[in-house]
């Protein structure tokens, strides 16, 4: 069964300021893995999740959430 | 740094995909010589296989290695190339291999019921199916994504 994940994170990127190529720097990620986590089309393992969430000084929760 | 992991990114893709379909395609063309006894094989018949031997590293090495395939590279830019995006890619491709093989075997049980097939026929094609289809899917899930 495919997992299915609610995300926040082009709105919260948006309000940081940054760019996908600029979030994707910081944290270490090529700049589809983040156009893939925004879209949808990849679900982040609880690491990379937590390095999304400090890079935009928030949390996984407010970033993610189940549909 | 994110414009180097593209344009390397983009260099993978279309490098797996392009010597994937050509390993594929060579092997009715090129490498068939290579199914007679090695006593009959001329000069020209062990180059082909060394061709055939290097051709199937190069294709299982850069899927398998991720960013090491690009050495000079810094750590940063490696370690991108190798994120966890491109290795659930590298999960699917490997998936895709595992069934595609399992459906030619199967395919090549079916047809040995009516026709003669080489034994060394069968295993080199099942194993340039095995190579070539991981590397080829590879190449069209990151493609998609990309939205080339």
């Amino acid at each position: 069964m495919a997992i299915e994940l609610g995300t926040r994170l082009r709105e919260a990127r948006t309000e940081a300021g940054l760019t996908q190529a600029e979030l994707a720097e910081r944290i270490g990620v090529s700049r589809k893995t983040i156009n893939t986590v925004e879209n949808g089309v990849f679900v982040p393992s609880t690491t990379l999740a937590l390095k999304l969430a400090r890079a935009l000084k928030t949390s996984v929760e407010s970033l993610f959430f189940l549909p | 740094m994110t414009d180097r992991v593209e344009i390397l990114t983009r260099r993978r893709r279309v490098m797996l995909a392009i010597y994937g379909i050509m390993f594929l395609a060579f092997q009715s063309i090129v490498f068939t010589s290579l199914d007679a006894p090695v006593s009959d094989w001329r000069p020209v018949d062990w180059a082909k296989a060394a061709g055939f031997v290097g051709w199937s590293l190069t294709l299982i090495w850069v899927l398998a290695s991720g960013g090491l395939v690009f050495r000079g590279w810094s750590p940063d830019v490696r370690a991108a190339l190798n994120d966890e995006l491109t290795q659930a890619n590298r999960a699917f491709a490997y998936r895709v291999g595992y069934w595609t093989v399992l459906a030619v075997l199967m395919a090549l049980f079916v047809l040995s019921q009516f026709f003669a097939l080489e034994r060394s026929e069968v295993l080199r094609l099942t194993f340039a199916i095995a190579v070539a289809m991981p590397a080829c899917a590879f190449a069209g899930r990151e493609r998609k994504q990309s939205g080339d």
